[in-house]
């Protein structure tokens, strides 16, 4: 409760929490509350400019796209796959990462050693090029990314929740409870974990954000989701065509990204402040 | 410093077992590799053939040494689409790439500094608020559609700087912008946090306390400390910022290395996305090299410590 009244007690934090449900929201809702289909083409009303009327009086306050489709439709339900990517992918890269971090920070050389090496190799390569490579290899769709990018995210929580872990390890509750015979499997479920959890927490929700960026950067290369589930990416990649003659069809599909995003950097920042007051102002 | 350097270069060599490794089985994820390194109307007894050429048939560690012996003398295979050898047509683009990436970088020093020391001077002004709001939203566009945007307002409304291609410095301004945004935003935090955090230590305050103007305390005494974390974060920017250009390429047909593994993508051209990955990792292991020269230059301690 007091982690709750301190999340909308900042204006920065309040500002973050309503936006990432608005998100949320929308895409619950995408369904119930766009004005159009989000899918049905309809030649003759190609590329209109936002706010128009059809000659059945229906507004389009997002205009239309290349086919005739409503922005604002498209846009509401596109947030449905940055939802599921983003925590899916990061449930997958939390899941390996916390993993290997535990190990790595707990049980120490030689398995220390080897986790470092391969971080140090994964972080050789650009994120998004391991990913794209990846998704062109196993060819694209929605399962593969959230996929390579849960592959391409794990080092990050690797690499903080060893550094936690090493700091946590000869604690006295820790030398403790091995002194009473805990098992090490014991030990790290109940008394190592709970204690990393706050960074994980804030780590996650930034990583959220990454995420949906990289979605849309992946879909917007064609190796992404693929038509016809709707992704905000993939819309860009039309109005890059179109931005010559039709500016809406690339300007809103980037400002939903940003708000959402913005809104998720605001709420992960707060919630770091909030959990972890020693990385305060960082 | 020779012998830092030593040590670091030492250090390198298993983190390049480890990018072979991981390019090594990038190809082998899919399944079947004979049949992916083949255009797709390749009939059976080609695959068998390839399969066999290739010693796909054998245990997969005499594979990976046969692979590593390749890549140590630059053999990756041949393109399909270009009917070229694959390394060769990389390392060819890699100047465009490069040009754009330091550009790009450049300008995120040249705005994140300034405004950086601006912020944490004047902290907790209107401008104050200004730096880290413009911080925040840089870091939350995504760089792709800052590029369409610039493209929007600077090519299609304005009409003063070209959409696409590489023929002048006129072509450069948009891509750099573009990919300049997101790390200027990084760098800006921190510089900021950074100068902030020095401008409250002891020896800061020695320097004010026997009158030293403001200016030589800031830029001569301050400066020079607040910089180290920022340069280790901007050198550890290289990997997302070479990421950024792949994208940044694609949206400005920049004729780099990432537009060109975008085709090879496209084209399924493995040999080519093989030896655009492990250039791509070399470069980003050989930016992370320079940062720690950069870094021994600014902060002398790092030499100690090696000599000791």
């Amino acid at each position: 409760m007091t982690t709750m009244r301190k999340m909308v007690f900042s204006p920065t934090g309040l500002a973050g929490t309503v936006v990432v449900v608005a998100f949320l929201l929308a895409a619950a809702l995408a369904p119930a509350i766009s004005p159009h289909s989000p899918t049905a083409q309809q030649p003759r009303l190609r590329l209109l400019p936002p706010g128009s009327l059809d000659a059945e009086g229906n507004r389009y306050w997002l205009g239309t796209d290349n086919l005739g489709r409503d922005m604002l439709s498209r846009i509401l339900h596109g947030a449905r796959v940055s939802v599921l990517v983003g925590t899916s992918a990061v449930f997958v890269a939390g899941a390996v990462g916390v993993t290997m971090g535990l190990a790595a920070g707990y049980f120490g050389d030689p398995a220390d050693a080897v986790l470092m090496r391969i971080v140090d190799s994964f972080i050789a390569f650009p994120g998004l090029l391991l990913a794209l490579s990846l998704a062109g290899v196993i060819g694209p769709g929605t399962l593969t990314v959230i996929l390579v990018l849960g592959v391409t995210n794990w080092v990050i929580y690797a690499r903080v929740i060893r550094a936690e872990v090493l700091s946590l390890r000869h604690r006295d509750f820790v030398e403790a409870a091995r002194a009473l015979g805990q098992r090490d499997l014991v030990i790290l479920a109940r008394h190592v974990l709970p204690n990393v959890l706050p960074s994980y927490i804030v780590l996650a929700t930034l990583n959220v954000a990454d995420t949906i960026i990289a979605e849309a950067a992946l879909s917007f290369l064609g190796l992404g989701i693929q038509p016809p589930v709707i992704s905000w990416g993939q819309m860009l990649s039309t109005g890059r065509a179109y931005v010559a003659t039709s500016w809406w069809l690339a300007t809103f599909p980037g400002l939903a990204i940003t708000v959402v995003v913005l809104g998720i950097i605001l709420l992960g920042d707060r919630l770091r402040d909030v959990l972890d007051p020693r990385l305060r102002g960082r | 410093m020779h012998r830092y350097l030593a040590r670091r270069l030492i250090q390198v060599v298993p983190v390049l077992i480890g990018v072979s490794l991981v390019v090594f089985f990038l190809m082998r994820v899919s399944g079947d590799l004979a049949a992916l390194l083949l255009p797709e109307d390749a009939t059976a007894e080609e695959i068998e053939a390839l399969r066999q050429a290739l010693g796909l048939d054998r245990p997969i560690y005499v594979q990976y040494a046969y692979f590593l012996r390749d890549a140590l003398r630059g053999d990756f295979g041949r393109s399909f689409r270009f009917n070229l050898p694959a390394l060769p047509l990389v390392v060819e683009r890699l100047p465009a790439t490069l040009e754009l990436a330091a550009a790009g970088m450049a300008l995120a020093v040249v705005i994140a500094i300034p405004a950086g020391i601006i912020g944490a001077l004047r902290q907790n002004s209107l401008v104050d608020l200004g730096v880290t709001s413009l911080a925040v939203l840089g870091r939350a566009m995504p760089n792709f559609w800052v590029g369409i945007m610039l493209i929007l307002v600077f090519a299609v409304i304005l009409g003063w700087l070209p959409v696409s291609g590489r023929e002048g410095p006129a072509n450069l301004v948009l891509p750099a912008v573009t990919l300049g945004t997101g790390a200027a935003a990084v760098a800006t935090r921190l510089m900021r946090s950074s100068m902030l955090e020095v401008l409250r230590l002891e020896y800061v305050r020695t320097a004010r306390a026997k009158g030293l103007p403001e200016r030589v305390v800031v830029y001569k005494h301050a400066l020079r400390n607040a910089l180290l974390p920022v340069v280790t974060v901007l050198g550890l920017q290289t990997a997302g910022l070479l990421g950024g250009a792949i994208i940044t390429e694609q949206v400005f047909s920049w004729p780099g290395m990432g537009r060109l593994m975008i085709q090879a993508l496209y084209g399924r051209d493995m040999a080519v996305v093989q030896a655009g990955v492990f250039v791509f990792a070399l470069v980003v292991i050989a930016a992370n090299l320079a940062v720690d020269v950069i870094y021994t230059l600014i902060d002398p301690r790092i030499q100690y410590e090696a000599r000791r």
